[in-house]
């Protein structure tokens, strides 16, 4: 397939998608690179201009990290998402002719949307400029940066697509789940035989990151080319993996679902049925399984690799809760797809079924959430009250802010989503990045606010602040609940989900 | 002399999406052990009209009426009264049909409904796959077990939403016997289906809908045959 034919497919199908999202085209078009150029040239180089950096200088050092680390965080958000998100959800494109190639351009495409990867796309192209300086080196060192972005998020894509390969295959589920297994001895075994400096002295990334911000130069071209010939080869490999995918059905699926499951216990009471089905539906989904492991990874290493200080330890909460909660939490009425008529159809309480799906989703998010802390309370050591105080009232708060966000989207917003298959997610990419801007924004802000005051003012303030902060949770709430309990909203809701 | 009390009463029923007007006046009734065939083409209002009937989607005007309950003012109640098989889909897709079964039986307090369910199952030709999640399922088996669970707690309103789609002639068999049973319990029974020879079959009286009104009620010993098939499409106005 020529490269014109690619472009046309792309432009049809990013048209498609926008004006069925009530979006002007080329008002989103012209907003989403107003945003690449301010955070991904005017910002960077704006940082280059505040002087030359001392050698010594925490960003320099951090510099390398920073890259691998977004290399590994690519690669995982790959793996998860089945190698990226869908231009057309699955469903509503199964009757068009979009190629392997199309396909594999709108994943990339949509890559910016997803806010982990924006955000520390963004640190690595700052960081990269600061520590080269201003001018002619801070140009250079964009322009190396940028090449490492992009390299990196093609090579994660290949490494993703392949992945879903090789679970098409005998064993291959078996297969990657062994290789995992390994990846976090070794992992284990590296952080057990040698101190976390000489880790990270020893990164691939540091000979990159030392050619880049050395400014151009013999070694410079020759290693940008190698990078973008990386990545160019990762992005024609990719293509046939594509195809071959799309020929393919997973056998993992098939047999998920077709294989006799074990009959639980009657549930004791109409909410035990509602959270019962609810949990259910989450731990069978096999893009949520997937989700929930990368959200719990990647703070995970950063607890155990790093003596993260309480500081930090009291944001972490944040950070899963939101990240938990964009799994299915954002349209919780999704978990039920097509069966939402019949379940709306059966007799119950409205706020019976949505106390079941909240709690379902409040006790992923604080389980999640309270387990980090307790795992990376063992490297930050024994906190004082105040901090103990605000770790535990960080839980708590996030996982109030994350879930009463939730209940207002999914009862205002509701969309059809199959949540089956490892691209899917609970609403159009659009949609999930601004979910996933209010919600880390607004999470982080209060651990922000709850560490400062176990800084400043004890255990007290923390209370008081993490009452305040929940407040206006518990008014979302209640609000949140009275529209469901009108039958014309919960209709809507119904007639959202299902797409009918 | 008057009949029994209808057990599903719809007068002047309006329906409105924002600018669409769903269903525009729609009245019908039907007694203790009568099965009503509502017919009519795509975008007709007979499955909005269904799903108002279920105190799934509130009517905007009119008064309806399950089993004595006021459906606007009490869906829960009418909810209670009703087992409603959906037009599509129904299911929740990664439950599996004993786990629907139970959620249900759960939601009405049954007691003791296993062994019926277990039968069903077995009538419907479900129970190999009845701890299988539903996502699995080909559309035809959806829609048995969506029938299975409308019939579970023997409803005094059984609301099947074409329930033959897709259906093998074993599974329109079972729905047969399914309706036959509830029927002759002293339920009353609305199918809702765009396939007039099947609900010719099903049902001794039709209503027949077009945009959203009703546009003809007859026996439906007068849409059989060729000459039934006139008629009909002359009420369509096609």
């Amino acid at each position: 397939m020529s490269d014109r034919h690619v472009l046309h497919e792309l432009r049809v199908l990013v048209r498609f998608r926008l004006s069925t999202g009530g979006q002007d085209p080329r008002r989103a078009v012209a907003v989403a690179a107003s945003v690449v150029l301010l955070l991904g040239v005017l910002v960077p180089l704006a940082v280059a201009g505040w002087g030359p950096r001392q050698p010594a200088s925490p960003l320099v050092t951090l510099g390398p990290s920073l890259w691998f680390a977004f290399l590994v965080l690519t690669v995982g958000t790959s793996l998860a998402s089945g190698g990226g998100r869908e231009l057309m959800p699955r469903q509503a494109g199964v009757a068009f002719p979009v190629s392997a190639a199309a396909d594999q351009a709108g994943a990339l495409l949509l890559t910016p949307l997803n806010l982990a990867w924006s955000v520390q796309a963004t640190l690595v192209l700052t960081t990269t400029t600061y520590t080269a300086g201003p001018g002619w080196p801070g140009v250079t060192a964009l322009l190396a940066a940028w090449v490492w972005v992009l390299t990196a998020t093609t090579v994660a894509q290949l490494l993703g697509w392949s992945a879903e390969l090789v679970r098409t295959v005998a064993s291959g589920a078996a297969l990657l789940r062994l290789t995992w297994v390994l990846g976090v001895v070794a992992v284990a075994v590296v952080l057990a035989t040698q101190d976390v400096g000489s880790v990270l002295a020893g990164l691939p990334t540091l000979p990159l990151y030392v050619v880049a911000v050395a400014g151009a130069g013999p070694a410079y071209v020759l290693v940008q080319l190698l990078l973008l010939g990386l990545g160019t080869g990762a992005l024609l490999l990719t293509v046939p993996v594509v195809e071959r995918l799309q020929r393919r059905p997973s056998p993992t699926q098939a047999d998920a679902e077709t294989r006799a499951l074990r009959r639980a216990a009657m549930p004791s009471g109409p909410l035990q049925a509602a959270v019962a089905t609810d949990v259910r539906s989450v731990v069978r989904s096999s893009p949520l399984r997937r989700g929930l492991l990368l959200v719990l990874l990647v703070p995970l290493a950063l607890a155990v690799l790093l003596p993260l200080p309480w500081t930090a330890v009291v944001v972490l909460p944040a950070l899963v809760a939101s990240g938990t909660a964009l799994l299915h939490g954002v349209n919780v009425v999704a978990l039920d797809g097509a069966g939402a008529v019949w379940r709306e159809s059966l007799p119950h309480s409205p706020d019976t079924t949505l106390v079941g799906r909240l709690l379902a989703l409040a006790t992923l998010c604080g389980a999640a959430s309270a387990g980090l802390v307790l795992v990376a309370s063992v490297r930050a050591g024994p906190p004082d009250l105040a901090e103990a105080v605000a770790a535990a009232t960080a839980v708590v708060v996030a996982t109030a802010q994350v879930v009463s966000r939730c209940a207002r989207w999914s009862v205002r917003h509701p969309y059809p989503a199959e949540l089956r298959h490892g691209r899917d997610a609970p609403a159009p990419p659009v949609a999930m990045a601004g979910y996933a801007v209010r919600l880390t924004a607004a999470t982080t802000v209060g651990a922000l606010l709850l560490t400062t005051a176990a800084a400043t003012g004890g255990e007290l303030l923390v209370l008081a602040v993490g009452s305040v902060l929940l407040s206006p949770s518990l008014l979302r709430l209640r609000r949140s609940f009275a529209e469901h309990a009108d039958q014309g909203t919960r209709a809507r809701m119904v007639s959202g989900v299902t797409g009918g | 002399m008057t009949g029994p009390s209808p057990l599903v009463h719809v007068e002047g029923l309006q329906v409105r999406f924002g600018a669409v007007q769903a269903v525009g006046g729609v009245d019908l009734s039907v007694a203790p052990g009568q099965v009503l065939a509502l017919v009519g083409g795509n975008g007709a209002g007979k499955s909005t009209t269904m799903r108002v009937l279920a105190g799934v989607v509130p009517p905007t005007g009119g008064s309806v009426h399950v089993a004595g309950v006021d459906v606007r003012a009490d869906p829960l109640g009418a909810k209670r009264r009703t087992g409603y098989c959906p037009d599509v889909g129904g299911l929740l897709p990664r439950a599996t049909p004993w786990e629907h079964l139970q959620l249900s039986a759960s939601l009405r307090r049954l007691e003791g409904w296993q062994p019926r369910a277990e039968q069903l199952l077995k009538r419907f030709e479900l129970a190999d796959v009845a701890d299988r999640v539903t996502a699995g399922f080909s559309h035809g088996m959806g829609r048995r077990l969506s029938v299975v669970l409308a019939g579970l707690h023997r409803p005094p309103v059984l609301l099947l939403d074409e329930p033959f789609d897709g259906v093998d002639p074993l599974g329109v068999e079972a729905t047969f016997e399914l309706v036959d049973d509830l029927r002759q319990t002293g339920s009353a029974v609305l199918v809702s289906t765009h396939q007039l020879d099947l609900a010719t079959q099903v049902a001794l009286d039709a209503v027949v809908l077009r945009g959203g009104t009703v546009v003809g009620r007859c026996p439906t010993a007068e849409l059989v045959g060729p000459a039934g098939v006139r008629r009909y499409r002359q009420l369509l106005g096609t």
